[in-house]
């Protein structure tokens, strides 16, 4: 018997409202994430993956609405919760872990007052209790002398230092589903790898899934179970970690690929890049015709430009990819 | 970028509109006030005084016989020219201090502070009365008593919007690519923060306005018979109770120059803040 | 090799600052100490260390625009910090830089244009066609469009924006530009894009970088050469960043760590 998935999200549309005027940002968003699965979500800026995670937890800003779509956590739909509702759900049942720790934090009080204040928030029931939880969890992400912690200011550490704090107090609601919104993006490499562990722990302690938002394959690889790679508010391709790296099939997937691996360690196997062309507007292709792709494909033809990429073809097991151009040559090479 | 502000005005901000036209009326009643004025506001005549409004006298005449309406319209010159006058002195003063602490820092700074600290220990109407109390009575000596009242408080504004942006990357940019000191300043601090110094600006000259009229109401400031509202309400206090219009007209005239340079600033914050409520 | 081969040379570098908290007064704290350093015309020089190793304070002195405590900064043989005034502004025009967070490196109300322009105001006496032009060449130069120099910064994009600081950085055909952190604010596609330009102008112009990071990956693109900054010192050099496996202090081998490869991770699934 299939478990039911833990956040299952169906043809999401997200639209920017402005002067009667509607602008897709997403389009066509579906994806699901099984309990306990870390699930990667891989794009460039503008690229839509922050307003997914946003319409997740109802905080779109306002101009921007949640045109379409389902989102259902553990079988409840979301779109049907009062207000009340809402706030029961997000920090207990949902978390979010977002880029910058340091604007997270109100930066005149103590990180003590932040962890207790949240905690009370949400039904713990006195200040001492909450306090030794706060200490507890400080602990157990891995943070030296907690109580010293709970008394200093958030200038006082270091972004490594405060997006654990972060976790923390998400780990502390005992949450089902961790966002993490380019969580180690605002860090520094080595600071990097720590965070990524400690999420991977969390997930293996705890069972808790994790949506996990990127630009850097190289994080994904590291901590997600499967991924969707995002153009231009769409989903182009979906697979587990493994096939998606064993097998890229979508020419955006490909080029980000090359695009880390020649900035890898060995100089001497410096890939070509595929893109030679740089972007040229800030918004990634809101066309409304043909692939939004098509104006950086290396592979594009004249189809691609008047007609959607299509169904999602299905490859073997569920490696998923949206482009007309794959259709043909690779499949059989599969 | 003019147009750009006029037009977000209209669009969110009815009531500013409203002081935006308020403020126009003004400086054109100020600048035009030989054609517009139906008569000479020095014109005394006794036999003429205190009369209610008519056809030759809209707002009737005072109690030595001058007409009302004109006497406003010229007070609107004498006042808004003051009051400009005093914004600019005391920007002129304050902006070249204060960028000059702000960016220079050290013993420069500490100096300066502690200078404008001294300034800023009294209350500005106390400064402003004892100084023209000193020069003597009379337009330039007022607008330069103000001018020093407030200008340490602007300094001090200046110089913490410049420290802010001293340590930009554009500045620092600016360094590394050989740009002086001076230039620097000018070209790259100064402008960055024009639009906050404008909407402070904006909300004081209403501050300005009320004070030049008070120290003509105490008889400090302007001299008769030159007219200028505060003067008017001083002159009108006799008669408050058979003919309260000789205070009343002034009055509203200041009220609604003032409310609507404050709604002004407080518009223009909100379109300049990039941060604000949209 | 003497004064005269070295592009720029540090002495003994080090700088302090009073840091600490609301209520600690007057703890020193020390950014940089005694470090030592040099470079060759044409070579690249990585420096390398976490965030709060001094990397940045180091790349202000470098610039001429933070002076040290103690030490001495040669550039062209030149003491940045002493009292030649002159021969300061002379050799201003070869020391040039692009910093990490492209959007607060160009004044918001100055085109694309005019930032870019500004060194050669200070530099150079060009009339207004021929600066249009050079601006011009500059930005195709950088992969732009000469059209974008009437643009505001806000119009572009973040890769965009940072080949404008870098044409900026060129506009004087510079000796020497060091990079503070300059992709690692940017999409992994577009750091590609920005270090393959780099790499492409270093060649095209004869120029040399120091390139300052924490990513590790990103500087062994570029460099020549590496050194390891930990709490103010270097505390390891590598002459050849071929070499790169070879590295062994601590801190070295947690850069190198950190470095996230390609290959999913599939033991602890």
């Amino acid at each position: 018997m299939t478990k039911q998935p833990l956040l299952a999200v169906e043809g999401l549309e997200i639209v920017i409202r402005r002067k009667d005027k509607l602008t897709p940002v997403v389009r066509q968003l579906s994806f699901t994430i099984e309990q306990g699965e870390i699930f990667g979500l891989v794009g460039e800026s503008g690229c839509g993956k922050t307003l997914t995670c946003l319409s997740i937890l109802n905080l779109l800003p306002s101009g921007i609405d949640k045109a379409a779509g389902n989102i259902r956590l553990n079988g409840t739909n979301l779109g049907e919760l009062s207000r009340e509702g809402w706030r029961r759900l997000r920090g207990d049942k949902v978390a979010l872990i977002a880029q910058n720790p340091m604007s997270a934090f109100n930066a005149i009080r103590t990180i003590g007052d932040h962890f207790t204040e949240t905690l009370l928030a949400h039904g713990k029931s006195d200040t001492r209790a909450a306090r030794e939880t706060a200490i507890a969890y400080l602990t157990r992400v891995g943070l030296p002398d907690a109580p010293l912690l709970l008394r200093q200011y958030p200038f006082e550490l270091s972004g490594g230092m405060l997006q654990r704090v972060i976790i923390a107090i998400a780990l502390a609601q005992k949450p089902d589903l961790i966002i993490a919104d380019e969580p180690t993006t605002a860090l520094d490499a080595t600071s990097q790898v720590q965070i990524l562990d400690l999420l991977a722990e969390v997930r293996r302690e705890f069972g808790t899934s994790i949506l996990l938002i990127s630009h850097d394959l190289g994080v994904i690889a590291r901590l997600a179970d499967s991924v969707a790679v995002m153009f231009g508010g769409q989903i182009v391709e979906q697979a587990t970690v493994a096939a998606l790296f064993a097998q890229p099939l979508h020419p955006y997937t490909q080029a980000l690929m090359n695009a880390r691996r020649s900035i890898g360690l060995a100089r001497r196997q410096r890939l070509p890049l595929s893109l030679a062309r740089p972007a040229t507007t800030i918004k990634t292709s809101l066309v409304t015709t043909g692939c939004g792709f098509a104006g950086r494909c290396p592979h594009v033809n004249g189809a691609c430009r008047l007609l959607l990429p299509g169904q999602a073809e299905n490859y073997a097991g569920s490696h998923w990819v949206h482009c007309r151009n794959v259709a043909g040559s690779q499949r059989e090479a599969l | 970028m003019l147009m750009t502000v006029v037009r977000k005005l209209e669009r969110k901000h009815s009531l500013a509109v409203v002081a935006l036209v308020i403020i126009l009326l003004n400086i054109l009643l100020a600048v035009f006030a030989t054609a517009i004025a139906p008569h000479d506001p020095n014109d005394v005549s006794l036999e003429r005084k205190l009369m209610i409004a008519d056809d030759r006298y809209p707002l009737g005449t005072d109690h030595l016989g001058r007409c009302i309406l004109s006497r406003l319209i010229y007070g609107a010159r004498v006042s808004l020219s003051a009051a400009f006058a005093v914004m600019t002195v005391t920007l002129a003063i304050s902006t070249v201090v204060g960028a000059l602490a702000g960016y220079a820092g050290g013993r420069v700074d500490a100096l300066i502070m502690r200078i404008c600290d001294i300034f800023l220990a009294f209350p500005s109407l106390i400064l402003a009365l004892a100084l023209v109390g000193v020069m003597g009575p009379g337009l330039p000596n007022v607008v330069l008593a103000l001018a020093l009242s407030q200008w340490a408080w602007y300094a001090r504004m200046i110089r913490g919007m410049v420290l802010s942006l001293k340590e930009r990357n554009y500045v620092l940019a600016a360094k590394v690519a050989g740009t002086g000191q001076c230039t620097i300043i000018a070209k790259h601090i100064l402008p960055n923060i024009l639009p906050q110094i404008a909407v402070l600006a904006t909300l004081d000259i209403g501050w300005v306005i009320l004070h030049i009229a008070g120290m003509s109401f105490l008889g400090l400031g302007i001299q008769p018979p030159t007219p200028e509202w505060g003067a008017m309400i001083n002159d009108g206090r006799q008669f408050l109770r058979g003919y309260p219009s000789l205070m009343a007209y002034p009055g509203i005239m200041i009220l609604g120059v003032v409310m609507a340079f404050n709604l002004l600033g407080d518009t223009l914050r909100d379109i300049l803040d990039p941060y604000g409520k949209r | 090799m003497s004064l005269a081969d070295k592009l720029l040379e540090l002495r003994g570098v080090s700088k302090h600052f009073h840091g600490g908290g609301i209520f600690k007064q007057g703890r020193r704290v020390q950014a940089i100490n005694e470090v030592s350093l040099s470079l060759r015309a044409g070579e690249c020089l990585g420096i390398v260390g976490e965030s709060g190793s001094g990397k940045s304070t180091l790349g202000r002195i470098i610039l001429g625009i933070e002076k040290p405590e103690h030490g001495q900064v040669f550039f062209q043989g030149i003491n940045l910090y002493g009292q030649d005034r002159a021969a300061i502004r002379h050799v201003r025009r070869h020391l040039q830089a692009v910093f990490q967070d492209c959007f607060s490196s160009v004044n918001p109300r100055l085109t694309a244009g005019q930032s870019i322009a500004e060194p050669l105001r200070n530099f150079t006496r060009l009339d207004y066609r021929d600066e249009q032009r050079t601006v011009g060449e500059l930005l195709e130069l950088v992969g732009l469009e000469a059209e974008d120099a009437a643009k505001y910064p806000h119009q572009f994009s973040g890769g965009q924006l940072q080949r404008v600081c870098i044409a900026r950085a060129i506009s004087l055909r510079p000796k020497l530009i060091v990079l503070d952190e300059a992709v690692s604010s940017l999409d992994v596609l577009v750091q590609a894009q920005i270090l393959d330009l780099l790499s492409d102008l270093r060649q095209e112009l004869d120029m040399s970088y120091i390139f300052i990071s924490h990513d590790l990956a990103a500087v062994a693109y570029l460099a020549d050469r590496l050194a390891v900054m930990c709490s103010g010192e270097i505390v390891e050099r590598l002459d050849c960043i071929d070499n790169i496996g070879c590295l062994t202090h601590p801190v070295s081998a947690a850069l190198l760590a950190a470095v996230l490869p390609l290959e999913p991770r599939l033991d602890d699934r």
